[in-house]
C-alpha cells in the first residue's frame, strides 16, 4: 500500500495504519535517535514522543511534503528536547563543540564509534545522508538549515571519516 | 603531497567525468575515492543491523489509550478552569449538553417505556404480554440505531484521533453493556431487570450516534 493512502487511513481514524507507519519507520528513527543521543533507553523514548506527536497530529500533516522529512522533523525535536534535560545544546556548531574521543591508530575501524566521534550537526547530516539516504534538500529541510550549510556538513564529515578510516590502517570491525 | 580535486568533485564544482579523468592519473584521488566508497557502504550497512526495541509499540498504544481515558473524564468535569486545557475543553463543550440530554431521555425513556408496559410482578419476571411490548420497543430501537450507523460511522472515521478514539469508546462501551445483557437474556428472557438495562443501554448508544452525526468539528486556528 503506498504512503499516501495509508496517511489518509489514518487520518481517517484507521488504527492498524498507525501500525503500518509504525512498523516502516520504527527501525530508521530508532538508529538515527540512537546516533544522537548514544543511549538506548533515550533513543527510544526520543522514538516514542515522536510517534506520538505524529499519531496525535496526523491531521495536520500536509500533503505535498514529504512524510520521512515531517516524522524525522518530529524525532529531531524530541532528541533536543532530551538532550535539553541532560543540560546541552540544542544544535551545537560545527566549530565549537567539544568532540567525542576517537582513538587514534586503532587497529579497526569501527564505523559507529566513528560516526559518533563526530559534531552534532555532522553527525545528523551524515547520518541522515548516507545511512538514511536523504537527499541533502530534504535534510535541510528536517534540520530547517540552508542547503550549503547541509552540503557542507556532509563534506566535512565524509572527509573526517576517510580520514580516520585511512588512519585505521584498513581493518574494519563490523 | 595532496590534492584537493576529490573535494571539487564533492562539491559539485567538478562534473564526474571530469574528475574520472583526473583520478587516472592522481593516486591521491583514487585512493579517497576508493575509502569513501568504502565508507558510504560501512553506513548503508548499519540500516541492516536492527535496533531491538520489543516494548515499545506496546507502550505507544498504552499511551495513546491513557490519553484517551484523559479525555474521557474530562467531559465529564466542569468547564471552569482556564489556561493549558481550554481548546480542548472547548472542542468537547457541544458534548457536554448531549450527555445531560441524553442522561435525561434514558431516565424518561426508562420511566415510560415500563408504565407502559403491564407492571412486572413483583418476581421481577415480565408477563407475556409485557414482554412483547418490550421486545417490540427493543427492535424500534435495533432499527433506529442501525439506521443512524449507517451515516455516523463513516463521519467518526473523518473526526481527528481525539474525537474518533472519544465516541468510539464511548460506542464499545454501550455495545459491551449491550451484549452482556443479550447474553444474560439468553438464559431468562423474561428478567425485568436486565430489559431495563438493556433498554437503557440501546437508547444510550441511539443517542451517541445521534450525538455523533450532530457534531460539528471546531475550525483550527
Amino acid at each position: 500500500m503506498d504512503e499516501e493512502s495509508i496517511i489518509q487511513r489514518c487520518q481517517e481514524g484507521d488504527l492498524m495504519a498507525y501500525r503500518v507507519i509504525y512498523e516502516r519507520y520504527e527501525q530508521p528513527l530508532l538508529r538515527t535517535a540512537l546516533r544522537i543521543l548514544g543511549q538506548k533507553q533515550d533513543a527510544e523514548d526520543a522514538v516514542q514522543e515522536a510517534f506520538l506527536k505524529i499519531f496525535r497530529g496526523i491531521n495536520n500533516y500536509r500533503r505535498g511534503s514529504k512524510f520521512s522529512t515531517y516524522l524525522f522533523r518530529i524525532l529531531l525535536n524530541s532528541c533536543f528536547d532530551i538532550l535539553r534535560k541532560r543540560g546541552r545544546a540544542e544544535f551545537k556548531d560545527m566549530e565549537t563543540e567539544d568532540l567525542p574521543f576517537y582513538p587514534r591508530h586503532e587497529s579497526s575501524f569501527n564505523i559507529e564509534r566513528a560516526i559518533d566521534s563526530l559534531p552534532q550537526q555532522m553527525r545528523i547530516c551524515f547520518v541522515l545522508f548516507a545511512v538514511e539516504e536523504f537527499e541533502l534538500e530534504e535534510i535541510a529541510q528536517v534540520l530547517n538549515k540552508s542547503l550549503g550549510t547541509v552540503k557542507a556538513a556532509v563534506h566535512r564529515a565524509k572527509a573526517k571519516l576517510r580520514f580516520l578510516l585511512s588512519d585505521s590502517r584498513m581493518e574494519v570491525k563490523a | 603531497m595532496s590534492c584537493k580535486k576529490f573535494e571539487k568533485y564533492e562539491r559539485g564544482q567538478m562534473t564526474f567525468a571530469e574528475f574520472e579523468l583526473h583520478a587516472l592519473e592522481c593516486i591521491i584521488c583514487q585512493e579517497k575515492m576508493h575509502l569513501d566508497e568504502r565508507l558510504m557502504s560501512m553506513a548503508k550497512s548499519l540500516a541492516e543491523k536492527p535496533i531491538h526495541a520489543p516494548q515499545l509499540w506496546s507502550q505507544i498504544e498504552e499511551s495513546l489509550r491513557r490519553e484517551n481515558e484523559k479525555s474521557q473524564a474530562k467531559i465529564v468535569e466542569p468547564a471552569t478552569r482556564p489556561g493549558s486545557l481550554r481548546p480542548f475543553r472547548f472542542r468537547l463543550l457541544p458534548l457536554i449538553p448531549a450527555a445531560a440530554a441524553l442522561l435525561v431521555a434514558a431516565g424518561l425513556g426508562i420511566y415510560f417505556s415500563f408504565k407502559a408496559l403491564s407492571h412486572p410482578p413483583s418476581s421481577g419476571l415480565l408477563a407475556r404480554e409485557a414482554l412483547a411490548k418490550v421486545e417490540k420497543k427493543e427492535r424500534e430501537y435495533v432499527e433506529a440505531i442501525e439506521h443512524l450507523e449507517q451515516k455516523a460511522l463513516p463521519k467518526m472515521a473523518s473526526l481527528d484521533l481525539e474525537m474518533m478514539l472519544l465516541y468510539r469508546e464511548k460506542l464499545e462501551t454501550i455495545d459491551a453493556q449491550i451484549e452482556r445483557c443479550q447474553e444474560a437474556l439468553a438464559a431468562n428472557p423474561a428478567n425485568a431487570h436486565i430489559r431495563r438495562y438493556l433498554l437503557a443501554a440501546l437508547q444510550d448508544k441511539k443517542a451517541a450516534l445521534a450525538d455523533l452525526l450532530s457534531y460539528k468539528p471546531e475550525k483550527s486556528i
